[in-house]
């Protein structure tokens, strides 16, 4: 039986709470420690004078957030419903960090006693996205780097909120993280140190933990069935580059998915009809507008990248309103892509296919409905009119390798437009790129009767791939230009290229040159491709310093070999 | 119901995981904690003792008490505490409730806990803890505003 005297005069052994910094102690009872780790603490206190309870991270000695101070975005961030940034107290053994204390059950509690619907892990998903695009689009932004369900809190009006700030940082361009964090499981594989961490990665974690609601494991198996498993799939790619580029992306593309929107959606279509249906029946014809009007492709292909792009099922309605949200259509021949990443490998399988068939598109009307585009590339098609593009004024890069464009007037003055590639279609004129003033990579390759002067009004470039047979090569003078594709033509004198500045590649193979000493003054060369050139005496090569990768055809391995030991790497064609 | 895994493939898993977090979060379904309710009935299955009169013991309000028997509600780590102690249990006992109803275990290195775990240890009563509590200036047990249950 207990007693009820209390002989507490005298507790031995008390700890004496010193090891904390003393303005912490002093306004703040500590209640509970909510975690430990061997140089960090979570602990649970109360303000003595409000009463109200806030959490406490305690950074020890050795723990390398010791050393550095909450970054200033995260202290002035104040968006309810996140815990806000309380104090920062520190001493010689470990900084602390105060923020609000967020009461209700983290969702690693809840799911121990119940399952999550689509619907249930749509909702939270909708609500970290709104939560994370306020933190990422901080100045600088702010990537919270530890999404877990852990760190998800549920509140009692069912709000999902993200806690522990602990190792959020603020994204720099051109820094590579070096300390690895996370939570296994849930951390991008970039948080291990491949490359630096952006909004892409809290994209991933929320992914995982999307994923991890509904099937209670963290590693996404192949084969998504659901809407909404497609778009974890796509959050989830290893390739930072193949995820949705930013919150709101995902966050549409979730939306898209949920099955009470879909349904919600159909439903309206059948209200709408049957009131159609009434107004016919009165003679009166205004309920139009109330319907969400359904977007109609011309071409089907076009449909599908729209579907592909947006992250949609083959059973979503597509609203003319959703189209403002493409920013990207990417097919090659008759297949549809979601991103620029996997666009790129899906030609090169057509190239190693041997050129199989082209596509059914005719025409880009389609396209006039998507003022949000930025990219286009169409390759492998029946297409020869583009002008719907001039409507589009986001676009930043057109791709229509293997068509039959003639007129490309309708890029005339497009600022943002950085990439045009025409390779091997029967252009007539290139001047409408000189009013682009942005343009740096240019794909001219088979494009073969335009006027080829129209090269000089162009300004520098990062690409130009004029590997056709205009003679362009002659209006280069003065162009600054990393990397020069001139293959296959009837180039027979390299001082054509004597007023060419910056080269880092260049492509000579299979012209009619016999002379390589003017190539000296390139000293900038880095990769040089020679194969088949009528040329016996390769001694410049050992004049470029920076020279790395060199190309040469199998007759001109002996002329190679005759250099003796070479500082760069040679391969045969 | 989960499917069965033996205890040493467990332990494996425990072993190979990098932290705990990873380890608790793919196994959970295999991890069999009882409930919370469970766990206070059969402590006080063990001592005799009638959910009534742990509740006074307690000093837990009564229609509150009786929700935390059945289940309906769920407990904040005060009225585990109040709990642990209105029925008698140990150190060890009270930590497993505790986790029982996923709160934090008491922590020796804080100073309110390690009066609360004393008290224990000495077979102290409720009353004779919150009278250490006043003594010390710290919050007494079911004295903390919001808290979560």
């Amino acid at each position: 039986m207990r007693t009820t005297e209390g002989n507490s005069s005298l507790i031995p052994g008390l700890p004496d709470e010193e090891e904390y910094p003393s303005e912490l102690t002093e306004c703040y009872e500590l209640l509970e420690c909510l975690s430990e780790q061997e140089d960090s603490r979570t602990l649970l206190a109360r303000n003595r004078e409000s009463g109200d309870c806030c959490i406490v991270k305690c950074y020890m000695q050795g723990n390398v957030l010791f050393e550095r101070s909450e970054p200033m975005a995260l202290r002035s961030l104040d968006a309810a419903p996140m815990p806000c940034f309380l104090a920062e107290y520190r001493n010689d053994l470990m900084r602390c960090v105060l923020r609000e204390y967020i009461p209700g059950e983290t969702l690693a509690e809840i799911a121990k006693r119940r399952e999550f619907s689509e619907e249930d892990v749509i909702g939270i998903g909708l609500q970290l996205c709104e939560q994370l695009q306020i933190l990422h689009s901080q100045q600088p932004s702010i990537i919270h780097r530890d999404i877990k369900p852990q760190n998800v809190v549920i509140l009692q009006d069912n709000t999902a909120v993200l806690i522990d700030f602990g190792i959020a940082r603020e994204h720099t361009e051109n820094e590579t993280d070096t300390v690895a964090f996370g939570t296994q499981g849930f951390a991008p594989p970039e948080q291990y140190g491949f490359s630096q961490t952006d909004a892409r990665s809290d994209i991933y974690s929320l992914g995982i933990l999307l994923y991890w609601l509904l099937h209670r494991e963290t590693k996404v198996a192949p084969g998504n069935h659901t809407a909404l498993e497609k778009v974890i799939a796509r959050c989830t790619q290893f390739d930072p580059g193949k995820r949705f580029t930013d919150v709101r992306q995902m966050e549409r593309a979730l939306q898209n998915a949920r099955p009470s929107s879909q349904r919600k959606r159909k439903g309206l279509l059948a209200l709408a009809a049957c009131l159609i249906l009434a107004v016919l029946v009165f003679g009166i014809s205004i309920a139009v507008r109330f319907h969400p009007k359904e977007a109609v492709f011309s071409q089907p292909l076009v449909e599908k990248a729209v579907r592909a792009n947006l992250g949609l099922s083959d059973s979503t309605v597509i609203t003319e309103d959703m189209l403002a949200q493409v920013t990207g259509i990417y097919i090659v021949a008759d297949a549809a892509y979601p991103d620029a990443d996997s666009f790129y490998p899906a030609i090169s399988q057509w190239y190693a296919e041997g050129l199989p068939t082209r596509g059914p598109i005719t025409d880009l009307s389609d396209l006039a409905r998507m003022p949000g585009l930025e990219q286009v590339c169409i390759v492998a098609q029946e297409l020869s009119d583009i002008s719907a593009l001039s409507r589009l004024p986001k676009l930043n890069k057109v791709e229509f390798k293997h068509n039959y464009l003639t007129d490309i007037s309708a890029l005339t003055g497009m600022i943002h437009l950085t990439s045009v590639g025409i390779n091997d279609n029967p252009v007539q004129d290139i001047s409408p790129l000189a009013q682009c003033p942005n343009l740096a990579f240019l794909d001219l390759c088979d494009v073969r009767s335009y006027d080829p002067s129209a090269i000089s009004q162009l300004g520098n470039l990062d690409f130009l791939d004029i590997s056709n047979p205009t003679e362009s090569y002659r209006y280069l003078d003065g162009k600054s230009i990393l990397d020069l594709r001139i293959a296959w033509t009837g180039l027979n004198d390299l001082h054509v290229l004597d007023h060419v500045t910056r080269l880092e590649r260049l492509e000579i193979d299979h012209t009619d040159i016999t002379d390589l000493s003017p190539l000296k003054k390139h000293t900038g060369l880095r990769v040089l491709k020679l194969a088949g050139l009528p040329v016996n005496d390769l001694q410049v090569l050992l004049e470029l310093p920076q020279l790395e990768e060199v190309y040469v055809s199998e007759e001109q391995k002996p002329a190679v070999e005759a250099l003796g030991g070479v500082p760069f790497r040679v391969f045969t064609e | 119901m989960a499917s069965t895994v033996n205890t040493s493939t467990l332990m494996k898993r425990l072993f190979k995981a990098e932290n705990l977090d990873s380890y608790l979060l793919g196994n959970e379904r295999y991890l069999q904690m009882p409930d919370f309710d469970k766990m206070l009935k059969d402590f006080c299955d063990q001592r005799g003792i009638l959910p009534a009169h742990a509740i006074e013991q307690s000093q837990i309000e009564r229609t509150y008490g009786y929700q935390l028997f059945n289940g309906t509600r769920r407990p904040s780590r005060d009225k585990v505490i109040q709990l642990a102690i209105g029925i008698g249990l140990s150190v060890e006992e009270a930590q497993q409730l505790l986790r029982s109803a996923g709160k934090s275990q008491l922590y020796p290195r804080i100073k309110r806990d390690a009066i609360i775990l004393y008290g224990i240890q000495s077979g102290l009563s409720i009353l004779a803890i919150q009278e250490s509590l006043t003594k010390y200036g710290l919050t007494l047990l079911g004295g903390l505003k919001n808290e979560n249950d």
